[in-house]
């Protein structure tokens, strides 16, 4: 049974760096080297952005005078290891952007993750099952042949917020859809499946980010998709 | 602008190589590839909302172009110019683990080269690890200083890249706090003139 993640973004967001256009191009020019290529948008303005491209890795680091952004695809687990593209370059990148002045600090981080994950169920089997499994009402009574179906669920306090979204998975338009979207679809397999779909985000107030603060992030969401997929029983 | 001469621009950058402060004054997108050249172009802004879409898109733009042309025999060279001209951007390999490895070149012979490799950064962890000096053929070991060695990890291949350190790896982790001093008057260095029980 294929399972993937289709895609994910991390962004360490800090106080807008306002020195950041000008002074970005000394400062990280030495990571051009090791990125395959690298894209520069908004130029010559406050928001002026700089995309390290990575792609036989399927990732970008995209830094900017308010946010630092890891968008990738894959296994997260390749990013947690030591010496992993999270370690270098982008927490080499972050520490260097802490140390300029004008840095103010780390406001808050977000993290977003798309999964999905095969079932050999028929599409109408899958989206009965969900109904079944997640509702305690009939719904005919809405709609008697849904084509999607899915639910939301939030848990929100003072510095964290949590979103776990799932439904049917019904082709690869339940990927392309998303406010994110992978890196390079080709790599990642064969999307042609049926099953269910996880859109997990998981956004905390803090003022210090590392690695530990990543893996503990992969985790906690690692484990939110596997409730998920018990759930559904996939 | 029109797409067909925006496409004429791009190809005439790529190609040419020139890097001008005239043509990064006014750019929507800026994109550069690992040999430093670089291209302006609205279609890619316009058509496309990731990096690899946007190459497809650019690659499908130049291969309709090419298809609009009837070719001759001596249109040939060029027509496999064009083609290998984004070779790279075609194949992307997967690997399956990548690793980033912060190091210091501590000597240089003549077939190898030793590098300090800094495994944890946490722990302070070392290896030393010898790699043939053919791998550095391109950045002159002798000096420098740092590297970066990238491993590319997949079933049945590993693929290894280096890349000069200046400016990526934090000479402070290489640092070693050698308190030799604290060791003065403590007898350590005495000579022993007896077995000890």
């Amino acid at each position: 049974m294929t399972e993937i993640t289709a895609s994910f973004q991390l962004e360490v967001r800090y106080k807008n760096f306002l020195n950041f256009s000008n002074s970005y191009r000394d400062l990280l020019g030495p990571f051009v080297k090791i990125a395959d290529s690298i894209k520069i948008t908004q130029a010559n303005t406050l928001e002026e952005k700089i995309h390290f491209q990575f792609e036989d890795a399927g990732y970008q680091i995209i830094a900017g005078w308010d946010r630092l952004v890891l968008h990738g695809q894959g296994d997260l687990s390749l990013f947690t290891h030591k010496n992993s593209p999270m370690e270098m370059p982008f927490m080499a990148i972050l520490n260097k952007l802490s140390t300029q002045e004008g840095f103010g600090q780390i406001n808050n981080v977000l993290f977003l993750a798309i999964f999905a994950k095969e079932s050999k169920e028929s599409k109408e089997k899958i989206l009965k099952n969900f109904q079944n499994k997640w509702f305690k009402n009939d719904i005919s009574d809405i709609t008697s042949t849904p084509t999607d179906i899915a639910i939301s669920i939030v848990e929100k306090n003072t510095n964290k917020e949590i979103t776990v979204s799932t439904g049917p998975y019904l082709g690869i338009w339940d990927i392309t859809r998303r406010e994110i979207q992978p890196f390079n679809v080709e790599t990642l397999g064969n999307l042609d499946f049926l099953g269910y779909v996880a859109k997990i985000k998981y956004f905390e107030m803090v003022s210090k980010f590392d690695l530990n603060s990543f893996k503990k992030i992969v985790t906690f969401v690692d484990d939110k998709k596997k409730v998920v997929w018990q759930k559904v029983q996939v | 602008m029109a797409k067909s001469s925006s496409l004429d621009n791009i190809l005439k950058n790529s190609s040419s190589g020139t890097n001008t402060s005239e043509d990064l004054s006014n750019p929507s997108v800026i994109k550069i590839n690992s040999a430093g050249n670089y291209s302006s172009s609205e279609i890619i802004s316009e058509t496309a909302s990731s990096s690899t879409s946007s190459i497809y898109k650019l690659l499908e733009l130049e291969t309709e172009k090419n298809d609009a042309k009837q070719f001759t025999i001596e249109d040939s060279g060029a027509f496999v110019k064009g083609v290998f001209k984004s070779r790279d951007f075609i194949f992307n390999e997967r690997w399956d683990e990548i690793q980033n490895v912060q190091g210091k070149i501590i000597s240089v012979g003549s077939d190898t080269v030793t590098v300090d490799c800094l495994i944890d950064i946490e722990s302070n962890e070392f290896q030393c690890r010898a790699f043939p000096k053919k791998l550095f053929a391109n950045i002159q070991p002798e000096s420098t200083k740092f590297i970066i060695i990238k491993t590319s990890i997949k079933d049945g291949s590993t693929r290894i890249d280096l890349y000069p350190g200046e400016g990526l790896v934090n000479p402070e982790y290489f640092e070693i706090e050698e308190d030799w001093d604290s060791l003065k008057d403590s007898g350590l260095d005495n000579k022993l003139t007896e077995w000890l029980d």
